[in-house]
């Protein structure tokens, strides 16, 4: 079997990552550059430092992988017989739905700071299934918490005059009841 | 969208910012109360934005964020900021249960007044933009008059809404007429999922208004053949239709052209005696209620069937007379009974291709003669030379 084609990621902080094409082009923004030719000498990603980006590659790697496995299993399950074999690929395809859920879950249990590159990052390189991820996160931070507790979390400025605020929470004032 | 293409090209840092107002610039043409609204984050933020770079989100980030909260959460959340604010009020899932309205526990009144009060509140101060599903559930034992109902679907109905869900109980209000004329201008076309209870929906020929509709389910719904004909002659895309109780119904055609459709469910419509389908790729159906006549073209793709409880005796005779020649290609039929007088007999024709099979009956007070053979059964068997599977069961 040929050995994966390969791409090279240049962060905002010239460093250089070396990713599977699976893994590149789980983002879109990467997947049209490489449509349109622009990977000689790596592709830049001036809006994300090393940092964030090798966290984001991690997530691409797992969910390629998984995705690669997912689909050799869906294959090797078609060429086999109608019952024994397609029941251990079912299998097989569960373990690794509920590995992938662990991982996910592990994955956003980082600080605030933190998340927000992820979503900056996310949303530029457009990888939807990570911006959901981190967008589902962040709203289960904010459920059940007062306005004041979720400008704490997340350390938003008050931008409301306080006779403004007054105002939409009375506008609102059924969701404090 | 614009994005992608806009951050491939722009590789500057300040990059963010300028999506920030290029982005709020969108958001002005919506209204102008959100354009003061936005001038005033610009204003306010743009000094101190690099060092609060929790709020340093796009804003439709936040909306998305938004969206994947409750409803009350959302409108509590509205105080936090101007940029909450403003996601809360383009929350794209209106969903308006007594649970989500926080109601449940306000036992006593039960006029509806505080139904009413917050669902009118609440869209009154939404933009109008943004919705994707509108669910609607009134409460039972709390009246909502017709023209609240009609103001809250036209304000909440508009272009991009993908769902309408909308449960009324006819017990505690007037019927409603739902007003078909709200999907027109192009905001019916992009609903895929139309659920109406207790009201009468009357389209009228031409009514071309739900293009991607691929789920309709209309229960106790005043609707006659006729309107139900001009509305599914133009809905190409749907896949399902469900209709429970629709008492107006006694023909109901399904043309050729509705080549997606693979699902139909019609559950105790009294009146209905005739069903003609020509859907190519019709593959699973339901009838449940008394027998009517049945007409699905010689090619009919029907594989799974389930026909029953009716309150008229004699389904099993009806089925292994009638079902064979109407449906070749059945693979799994279910059938319940709640009254056989006679014998199931044999027959000539046969369920070719059926390979699972159950029957259910209901042995209830003397509706069953007490002469019923029920080793008569095996003249299913006879019919059915591919059967896989054979369950019958039993209740009384």
């Amino acid at each position: 079997m040929a050995s994966p084609a390969m791409v090279t990621l240049i962060s905002s902080d010239d460093a250089r990552f070396e990713v599977t094409e699976a893994a590149a082009t789980m983002s879109q923004t990467i997947r049209h550059m490489i449509e349109d030719g622009c990977t000689d000498g790596g592709i830049p990603l001036p809006n994300v430092p090393a940092r964030t980006l090798a966290k984001v590659l991690e997530y691409c790697n797992k969910h390629a992988a998984a995705t690669a496995a997912e689909s050799s299993a869906a294959g090797g399950a078609a060429a086999g017989s109608d019952s024994g074999s397609s029941s251990s690929a079912d299998s097989a395809g569960k373990d690794d739905g509920v590995d992938l859920a662990s991982f996910d879950k592990a994955f956003v249990e980082v600080d605030t700071d933190t998340l927000y590159d992820l979503l900056l990052a996310a949303n530029y390189l457009d990888v939807k299934t990570l911006l959901d991820l981190c967008c589902q996160k962040v709203a289960d931070m904010i459920r059940g918490k007062t306005p004041e507790q979720i400008r704490q979390t997340f350390g938003i400025k008050n931008d409301f005059s306080p006779e403004e605020e007054e105002k939409i929470r009375k506008e609102n004032q059924w969701a404090f009841e | 969208m614009g994005m992608v293409s806009l951050n491939r090209l722009m590789f500057k840092h300040k990059e963010r910012r300028r999506r920030r107002r290029v982005r709020n610039g969108l958001i002005t043409s919506v209204s102008q109360e959100n354009e003061s609204l936005c001038q005033e984050i610009d204003q306010s933020q743009s000094g101190e934005m690099s060092r609060y770079s929790g709020p340093d989100l796009p804003e439709d980030i936040w909306c998305h964020i938004h969206s994947l909260l409750p409803l009350r959460d959302s409108a509590r959340s509205a105080c936090v900021s101007y940029t909450f604010l403003h996601s809360w009020r383009r929350y794209p899932k209106l969903t308006f249960t007594e649970e989500a309205l926080g109601l449940k526990q306000m036992e006593g009144q039960k006029t509806g007044v505080d139904f009413t009060n917050r669902v009118d509140h609440i869209l009154k101060n939404h933009s109008g933009t943004g919705v994707k599903i509108l669910k609607l559930a009134v409460p039972l034992y709390r009246n909502v008059s017709s023209c609240h109902l009609t103001s809250w679907l036209q304000n909440a109905i508009t272009p991009g809404i993908e769902e309408v869900n909308l449960t009324l109980h006819s017990e505690f209000m007037e019927e409603y007429n739902f007003p078909c004329s709200i999907l027109h201008n192009g905001c019916g076309n992009s609903i895929l999922y139309l659920r109406l209870t207790y009201c009468a929906f009357r389209p009228t020929s031409g009514s071309d208004c739900l293009r991607s509709l691929t789920k309709l389910d209309l229960y106790k719904v005043s609707i006659t053949g006729d309107e139900l004909g001009c509305l599914i002659s133009n809905t190409f895309a749907l896949e399902k239709l469900m209709l429970g109780q629709c008492n107006e119904l006694i023909c109901l055609k399904i043309p050729f052209w509705l080549e997606r459709l693979s699902f139909v469910d019609l559950t105790w419509c009294r009146m209905l005696q005739v069903i003609e389908s020509a859907a190519p790729n019709l593959s699973t159906f339901k009838l449940i209620g008394d027998p009517v006549q049945m007409s699905f073209g010689i090619s009919s793709q029907v594989k799974n069937l389930n026909v029953g409880f009716s309150f008229k005796p004699n389904i099993l005779s009806y089925a292994i007379t009638k079902l064979p020649s109407v449906f070749p290609h059945l693979e799994t039929l279910i059938l319940s009974s709640m009254s056989e007088m006679i014998d199931t007999p044999m027959v000539a024709d046969k369920f070719l291709h059926l390979k699972h099979l159950k029957i259910f009956l209901s042995i209830l007070y003397d509706s069953w003669s007490p002469a019923y053979d029920f080793l008569s059964l095996v003249s299913f068997l006879d019919a059915s030379p591919q059967l896989e599977t054979f369950l019958l069961s039993t209740s009384g």
